[in-house]
């Protein structure tokens, strides 16, 4: 029994000094107590990335399934400007800007990066070699996104937002209130899946291609739009425009070659 | 009442050029709704442009330079802007209530007030279009759209934005913004020209392509043969494309 207990002990006691310095290995934080910035950006960061809206005045940056590089553990990234964060990311922080890059188009880590939710946030990825999910949760600020492939979802955000991607799959789910506006999204071959509470008061403007529009809402005031002024019988994209709950704020959705969603998120 | 008594206190606020976008937009609201010569509140605010215009002694003129004295010189662009965007509102709200029969306002006052409203558009839309995020940019975009009337500055800050744009949700809203002035012969040139820009996206070349083709416009079609040599376009597209302006020729 004495044995047992302090076998127990020793255990409990690797585990406390081995995973404090672990748990600082896989973590960055940039303190923003002295002020929030202007502006967040985030560029060309691999694998999966999820990004949380927080209160703290703090970046918070976490990694899962990273393995550091010994080669270039202290040497500076030329490619991505900033600091090696030593988590396969550079973090600069420039005249009311903060970015974070990634350092490398490898990698299938999951990302957390927890940034002030009322800064905002401009998410860019260069090329089509990245096909992580990414997913956007509790924004409150303006958000600016432009991906090529993989997933995006977004989760209790207010707008605005301007969202382009080419294949990825979209998903946007907007909270209960506080909506600012304009929204924007748009995409060449994927659909579009919009998720608004059912009080949502919205001016819609939605170009669908060779997609087709489908909608849980009532739409008040619609229109079709053909952009053919003469016989171009199958001049696309079409134009639908109305309005939910009376109008407000305007969306506009463009898909190509896809179909829009409008879905209730009650 | 107490709806009454918050939309005073907004006005207040917006005439200390204090207000946030969540209150604008009931503020806008209001407006839409309730914007009725019988509304106490409606009252008020017309004391106030009364009292506005007579410092002014310019019936109901809303220029520039008096945005300036009005947002009392802001150095932040983004109150500038609500507030800016708040004294649209009120210009709709004032050509709603001219209009209603209860005022004797002639025509050429509805004139000049339409015409102060473009100007405050203009303001907003230069106000706008630098600014580091899309979604300001895009509200630039939809100021120049809802011009009353057409305007070479704008048609030119329009197709600036069609080619340089870092965002393609801002070149989108540019270009159909431009395809609205498509009557005018400079806002089709650029349209045209922006098909084949070297930095232009797929899904922009396939709307102003598809703008060409439905106004059957012939002087595209050089521009329109060098974006399909974009391979981001899909196959099926390229064909599609080819053959109409095959059946053009």
């Amino acid at each position: 029994m004495k044995n047992t207990t302090l076998y127990m002990v020793s255990l409990i006691c690797c585990w406390i000094i081995t995973s404090g310095p672990l748990k600082a290995q896989n973590m960055h934080t940039v303190d923003l107590e002295g002020g929030l910035p202007k502006l967040i950006n985030i560029k060309d960061v691999p694998g999966h990335v999820l990004v949380k809206g927080g209160t703290a005045n703090k970046i918070e940056i976490t990694v899962q399934g990273f393995k550091p590089d010994k080669e270039t553990s202290g040497l500076q990234p030329l490619y991505a400007s900033g600091k090696n964060t030593g988590l396969g990311l550079a973090v600069e922080e420039n005249n009311d800007e903060i970015t974070i890059s990634g350092i490398t188009g490898k990698g299938n880590q999951q990302y957390t990066i927890i940034v002030p939710e009322s800064v905002p946030l401009k998410m860019i990825w260069n090329g089509e070699h990245f096909f992580g999910k990414v997913r956007i949760e509790n924004h409150r600020s303006d958000l600016e996104i432009k991906r090529v492939n993989g997933e995006v979802t977004l989760t209790d955000v207010t707008g605005p937002l301007s969202l382009y991607t080419m294949d990825a799959v979209l998903e946007v789910a907007f909270t209960d209130s506080g909506h600012k506006g304009p929204v924007s999204i748009s995409t060449f071959h994927s659909d579009i899946k919009l998720k608004l509470p059912s009080t949502a008061a919205i001016d819609l403007k939605m170009r669908s291609g060779k997609g087709e529009l489908f909608s849980a809402f009532e739409i008040e005031d619609k229109s079709f739009e053909k952009e053919e002024k003469d016989d171009c019988v199958d001049c696309v994209p079409r134009v639908m425009r109305g309005k939910l709950n009376g109008g407000g704020i305007q969306f506009t959705l463009t898909s190509y070659a896809g179909n829009i969603y409008l879905i209730k998120n009650d | 009442m107490k709806k009454q008594e918050e939309i005073k206190s907004l006005l207040e606020d917006f005439l200390e050029v204090n207000l946030q976008e969540d209150e604008e937009q009931r503020l806008k609201a209001h407006f839409a709704q309730k914007g009725k010569s019988d509304d106490p509140f409606f009252e008020e605010y017309f004391d106030y442009l009364r009292h506005y215009e007579e410092q002014k002694e310019k019936p109901l003129r809303v220029d520039s330079h008096s945005i300036q004295r009005f947002l009392k010189i802001s150095t932040f662009a983004w109150y500038r802007s609500a507030a800016a965007l708040l004294l649209i509102i009120i210009g709709f709200a004032a050509g709603w209530y001219f209009s209603t029969g209860t005022s004797k306002t002639s025509n050429t006052e509805i004139e000049l007030l339409s015409d102060d409203l473009d100007d405050l558009r203009k303001e907003l839309v230069m106000m706008r279009i630098d600014m580091p995020m899309a979604s300001d940019r895009i509200q630039a975009v939809q100021y120049a759209e809802s011009l009353a009337s057409e305007d070479d500055q704008m048609i030119n800050v329009l197709g600036e934005v069609l080619i340089s744009d870092d965002d393609i949700n801002v070149r989108l809203a540019a270009a159909y913004a431009l395809f609205g002035f498509a009557d005018n012969s400079v806002a089709r040139q650029k349209l045209i020209l922006a098909i084949d820009h070297k930095s232009q996206e797929a899904l922009v070349q396939l709307s102003l392509i598809n703008m060409m083709l439905s106004l059957r416009e012939k002087s595209a079609i050089s521009n329109i043969r060098r974006a399909l040599l974009n391979e981001a376009i899909p196959e099926e597209e390229q064909v599609k494309i080819e053959t109409k302006l095959t059946e053009w020729l």
